[in-house]
């Protein structure tokens, strides 16, 4: 293990990958989220109505948090032109007539034409804007009842008869950040991990280093160790930057989740060796293993549900280690499982160890023709 | 002295004969089109499953349950007594998300007074927890306008000023370019960019760094005489000009394949390819010339695809990028690219509108070609070095 320890330092793209590389992308990727809450997205305006109303409403689409009036535009032509160069992320378009209509209760429509190819920045404008139209009409319900002569509970029951109160589980506060942060780091783990274990046999077969002569699994061992250990610091160090550091919850035992961490960090190494064990071509190995990791972030399931995707997404995503880790990290952070609940993603993550017995076939040749020699050499 | 078209011959035949560069520029673009939009097929999340608890038991508290359960977002999967029942559903993981319907929910609707109906989605996965928000919002304020209708009725409003009245003024969302807001038609045309964009950089970057790997070795080759233009045209020409088969495979069948718009022109979109080639090509050269080991340029550019995906601004808004951060991915061709597909193929943007992008990508193209020059010409004269060493050490053997 010493040896292994010692490879590594000497190799400086590999002592690079376990040390400030993995500490940039987490930087990174915290850094690029570091805004949390949307605010000021762009959104262009055509008033083809220009009253009271409607400049309340204008001022109360630009005051608000989450949007900003970037542009008035006198047509709509002009305002679909600017959406479709992506100026803006959204087009209101406040009708002729909104006061008078709106005042003679025939409920005018303000149109909004928002931009579905960015979902995401759709959902966030399509709140702000509910938002704000919603706050726009109670005031105008409340005004108009309390003019009819009612008290303000009353007047409030009679504009808005049912309020609702939604809450997001385990994310009170919406943050993008929590949501896809805690995803994003598991993913970016992943590639490295599946890197180390990977570059780790590389590495003995481009020095021309034999590692076979006590024992092919022995010798396994001894060279993946280090990597197990290097990923399972790397694990809980960004697992403590967001349930500790940026104070994400954390409702289970932390030892549940440090030991999926070990057994993540163990089954993508194994991942890693088999890419290479199987191939002995570090370039072609890395090949399929990119092909493997790359794509870990959609197959999660985190941004798109593992109930949505079809057969064949499931059955890839059974393949990653990193959805059975991302599963049990959510069972134990926002629910709180106890430990027996995070059997079944233990076990899926031990079953990664199987594609050792390949790469341990693949090698077995070489052990016995080391062995050979060895045994032979004090006879001559 | 080697004529230009040898050259090209040479650079296309050490391409061919690499077999992990095949694998990667062409076989990785089949296997990414395949396997990439295979979690997004069904679009969107549909029949939630939501438990019920029910403190008030009444008719209309009935037919807002029936309506949740109506509505395409939402199943009812069952109606639990209490909300730490509830609760044991969501951990169980048979259901995502709770409506809660108050104690007095009918009687406090029809003494006037505003009622709150609480519910709450699982929000380790947002985009279930938003399917059953709209579901049970949708639910909620339809039966809130029957309410209300029912109230001004009651006052001896007009029928067609009731049914409209409910609200002083409507919101009409309509989601344009993506109108079912699907996710493959979100995230395919954008990822695609980036992975033909991606596999280019690793095909060019193998292609480099084996070079310099094989003259270290003390190997002599056609790459370490000839003038470094003409080798970086050579391979623009060979490594580009066979990547035009994966673009048109992507930008053609692929889109086509997975129904997503192509609104561009083809004349226009082959415009934009142009400077999106030569910039990545030119760049996956640099990144080859850096490396001395074949197995390195594919690690750097593995791990910075997730960074750039959530810094080119089709998911995160550039607003809320900090702004060195966004400085910094625009030197990469990868961030104009995407924003400029998107716009004109996606989006609809007259060729005028992605104009900047376009002028941005031959900017980088001349940057990262410049660059390329250098660092071919700095590896062509570090080379003796090696050469006496080898040469060196081949005596010593001798």
């Amino acid at each position: 293990m010493g040896r292994e320890w010692r490879l590594l330092w000497q190799d400086p793209f590999s002592r690079a990958l376990t040390s400030w590389i993995p500490l940039l992308l987490i930087g990174l990727l915290c850094w690029i989220f570091s805004a949390g809450l949307a605010r000021d997205l762009k959104v262009g305006l055509v008033d083809q109505d220009r009253s009271t109303l409607s400049r309340q409403l204008a001022f109360s689409l630009d005051a608000s948090a989450g949007l900003k009036i970037a542009q008035h535009f006198d047509t709509i032509d002009e305002g679909t032109r600017a959406l479709r160069g992506g100026d803006i992320y959204a087009l209101v378009v406040i009708p002729n007539h909104l006061e008078r209509d709106a005042r003679e209760g025939t409920q005018p429509q303000v149109t909004v034409f928002n931009n579905g190819q960015f979902i995401l920045i759709a959902k966030l404008v399509n709140a702000a804007l509910a938002q704000v139209v919603g706050t726009l009409n109670g005031q105008v319900g409340v005004l108009a009842a309390m003019a009819d002569g009612k008290a303000l509970p009353g007047a409030l029951g009679q504009s808005v008869p049912i309020a609702s109160q939604v809450t997001a589980l385990y994310n009170i506060n919406s943050s993008y950040a929590q949501f896809l942060l805690s995803a994003l780091l598991p993913a970016v783990w992943q590639i490295l991990v599946v890197l180390y274990g990977l570059n780790a046999l590389a590495r003995t077969d481009r020095l021309g280093l034999d590692w076979t002569t006590r024992g092919v699994w022995f010798g396994l061992w001894r060279t993946l160790l280090p990597h197990v250990l290097i990923g399972w610091g790397w694990g809980l160090a960004w697992s403590l930057l967001l349930f500790k550091g940026l104070g994400y919850p954390m409702q289970g035992s932390w030892l549940v989740l440090t030991l999926g961490l070990g057994l993540a960090s163990t089954a993508c190494v194994s991942m890693g060796a088999f890419f290479y064990g199987v191939i002995r071509d570090p370039a072609r190995a890395l090949s399929l293993a990119g092909a493997y990791t790359a794509p870990g972030f959609a197959f999660m399931g985190v941004t798109f549900p593992v109930s949505a995707m079809g057969d064949v997404a499931q059955f890839w995503r059974s393949l990653l280690p990193i959805s059975h880790y991302v599963e049990l990290q959510i069972g134990q952070t926002n629910y709180g499982q106890p430990l027996t609940a995070a059997l079944p993603q233990f076990g899926a993550l031990l079953l990664f160890l199987l594609p050792l017995l390949l790469v341990v076939r693949r090698y077995q040749p070489q052990a016995h023709a080391a062995r050979q020699l060895a045994t032979k050499e004090p006879e001559s | 002295m080697m004529g230009f078209w040898d050259l090209v011959r040479l650079e296309l035949r050490t391409l061919l004969a690499d077999r992990a560069i095949m694998l990667t520029l062409f076989g990785g673009v089949f296997f990414y089109s395949f396997l990439y939009p295979q979690p997004y097929l069904h679009q969107l999340p549909r029949e939630e499953a939501v438990v019920v608890v029910n403190d008030d038991g009444s008719q209309l508290s009935r037919q807002l349950e029936f309506m949740a359960d109506a509505t395409p977002q939402v199943k009812l999967v069952a109606r639990v007594d209490s909300l730490t029942q509830a609760r044991q559903w969501l951990l169980t993981g048979k259901a995502s998300g709770i409506l809660h319907i108050p104690r007095h929910f009918y009687r406090d609707l029809m003494l006037g007074k505003s009622v709150t109906l609480s519910y709450a989605g699982d929000a380790s996965y947002f985009l279930v927890y938003g399917t059953i928000a709209e579901g049970l919002a949708q639910a909620g304020g339809t039966l809130a306008a029957q309410v209300k209708v029912a109230r001004l009725l009651s006052q001896g409003e007009a029928l067609p000023q009731a049914a409209m009245g409910w609200n002083a003024v409507g919101l009409n969302v309509v989601p344009v370019f993506n109108p079912s807001m699907g996710y493959v038609n979100y995230v395919v045309p954008a990822v695609f960019v980036l992975i033909l964009h991606q596999v280019l950089l690793m095909g060019t970057g193998i292609l480099g760094a084996t070079q310099n790997q094989r003259s270290g070795r003390g190997e002599q080759g056609y790459w370490q005489q000839v003038p470094v233009l003409a080798l970086l045209l050579a391979r623009t020409l060979v490594v580009g000009g066979l990547f035009v088969l994966p673009v048109t495979y992507f930008f053609g069948f692929c889109l086509d394949y997975y129904g997503i718009a192509r609104t561009a022109e083809p004349a226009a979109l082959w415009l934009f390819t142009l400077p999106f080639l030569l910039a990545t090509t030119w760049l996956g050269v640099v990144l080859g010339a850096l490396f001395t080991r074949r197995d390195l340029p594919t690690q750097v550019v593995l791990i910075s695809s997730l960074p750039l995906v959530f810094l080119a601004g089709f998911i995160w808004p550039l607003e809320l990028i900090p702004t060195p951060l966004n400085w910094l991915a625009q030197w990469v061709p990868s961030t104009p690219a995407i924003e400029g597909f998107l716009r004109l193929n996606q989006m609809g943007a007259e060729f005028s509108q992605v104009s900047r992008y376009w002028w941005q990508l031959w900017g980088l193209a001349l940057l990262h070609g410049g660059l390329a020059c250098l660092l071919l010409r700095w590896r062509q004269q570090s080379l003796p070095v090696a050469k006496v060493t080898s040469v060196t050490a081949a005596s010593q053997a001798r």
